[in-house]
């Protein structure tokens, strides 16, 4: 049976972790706060963009433009969101499965190249034998549009060169601080809306023209998603980390309060040991 | 009926936050080739956008932003505004801007003399006209 000495010794080492995983938690908790203020003065932006090309693309040739051109998936890029840390329960194993699976899925009519983006995935992705584009890790810890600009540019040109076929992008997207959702979007070819369809009859004037429209708005279009993107995942890194440590101290708190009543029973136990080798004395003694 | 159609609701966004959603009789936009006047009922339009100052009306009221960059989406009954980079007059802080102008003409000064290369004096410029149509929005502020 542990002594005394040990289970008090216990008792501190687990308090320590719960002061650790409590001050975690009050980061994240501060962090998710400033990163989920940014994400919804963006999303007015971030989800209003697509609809926009998708209606022009609907009404202009396709021929106008490469980054229109619609050709058989036969080359895939995978971009592939998680976080650079742990501790943040399920959030990467989730997006990993994710992608495994629709590896599996479009394996066998498509090649498959990765872009990898946090630490976690690449540290997966990269033992598997995959074919990897791009590796991004820590690009979290200071996030700066300059630097999706500049992958968003290198996959734009991959894609011009034939070299890939279609974009696909899995991350997970924020809801609230309880939930996100894994998200599988496709980034590029740009898709039609078919209500917009009907519409289209009344095309728009452009000034100064489409050609001129779509060279400008196309590029950013992927920069701006992209970005968006990562948004969306470190705000729901943020309220995985908070909610992974929330359960981590309460996890802490029952062992504590365990190991508080074991502790007890042991003290206690001592004591009467104690008063009953006392009383054992006394009577031997009476008795003499 | 009648009051919706003498109207058309404007929206202005960033990719920052959204600085306008308003409802107004008459809208001008900075388009890159020039202004647009925009009245309601327009026909269906699509321009990129300038560096320039976009201003609504409602009412007797007339606002004024400064807007860098972006495209608009005009259609009879609404104009959606994405804009990369703008601001209101009440945001604008005068002391400031006018610590950047300065800032500016000091390379400005460097530029004449020989200093930069064309590309990064063009960079200079277009900074410099986004400082001075801050100034100008700002003393807009009434």
């Amino acid at each position: 049976m542990a002594t005394l000495l040990d289970i008090r010794r216990k008792i501190r080492s687990i308090i320590n972790i719960q002061q650790m995983t409590k001050a975690m938690k009050t980061v994240s908790t501060v962090k998710l706060k400033r990163a989920q203020q940014a994400l919804l003065d963006n999303r007015a932006y971030a989800h209003r963009l697509p609809v926009l090309v998708s209606s022009i693309v609907t009404r202009v040739d396709r021929s106008l433009h490469p980054l229109l051109e619609k050709r058989e998936e036969k080359k895939i890029e995978l971009i592939i969101i998680t976080s650079d840390r742990g501790l943040c329960g399920a959030f990467n194993s989730k997006i990993r499965d994710k992608a495994i699976e629709f590896i599996e899925d479009k394996r066998e009519k498509a090649e498959i190249y990765l872009t990898l983006i946090g630490k976690k995935a690449i540290t997966y992705f990269k033992k598997e034998n995959f074919k990897v584009h791009f590796e991004l890790p820590g690009i979290f810890q200071d996030l700066k549009y300059e630097k999706i600009k500049e992958i968003a540019q290198s996959l734009i040109d991959l894609f011009l060169k034939k070299e890939i076929d279609a974009i696909y992008v899995i991350y997970n997207e924020f809801r609230s601080i309880l939930r996100h959702e894994l998200t599988v979007r496709k980034l590029i070819p740009f898709e039609e809306i078919e209500e917009e369809k009907e519409k289209a009859q009344t095309d728009y004037i452009y000034e100064p023209d489409a050609k001129t429209i779509l060279e400008k708005l196309l590029p950013s279009y992927v920069e701006n998603q992209l970005y968006h993107f990562l948004t969306e995942s470190i705000t729901s890194e943020h309220s995985a980390r908070m909610i992974a440590m929330e359960n981590a101290t309460n996890n802490a708190q029952e062992l504590i309060d365990e190991l508080i009543l074991i502790r007890n029973k042991v003290r206690q136990a001592m004591i009467t040991k104690e008063l009953v080798n006392i009383m054992t004395t006394i009577r031997a003694l009476e008795g003499r | 009926m009648e009051n919706t159609k003498n109207k058309i609701l404007l929206e202005v966004i960033t990719p920052q936050k959204q600085l306008v959603k308003e409802e107004v009789e008459e809208v001008t936009i900075p388009g890159e080739l020039g202004y647009l006047g925009i009245l309601p009922g327009h026909r269906p339009l699509l321009s990129t956008l300038g560096y320039g100052f976009l201003s609504f009306k409602t009412g007797n009221k007339r606002k004024v932003l400064a807007v860098f960059g972006g495209y608009v989406e005009v259609l009879p009954e609404r104009v959606l505004a994405f804009v990369d980079e703008g601001r209101g007059s009440e945001e604008i802080n005068i002391e400031e801007v006018k610590e950047e102008k300065k800032k500016i003409e000091e390379e400005l000064e460097k530029a004449k003399r020989g200093e930069f290369k064309p590309e990064e004096i063009e960079k200079i410029l277009l900074k410099l006209r986004k400082v001075l149509i801050l100034l100008d929005v700002a003393s807009k502020k009434s």
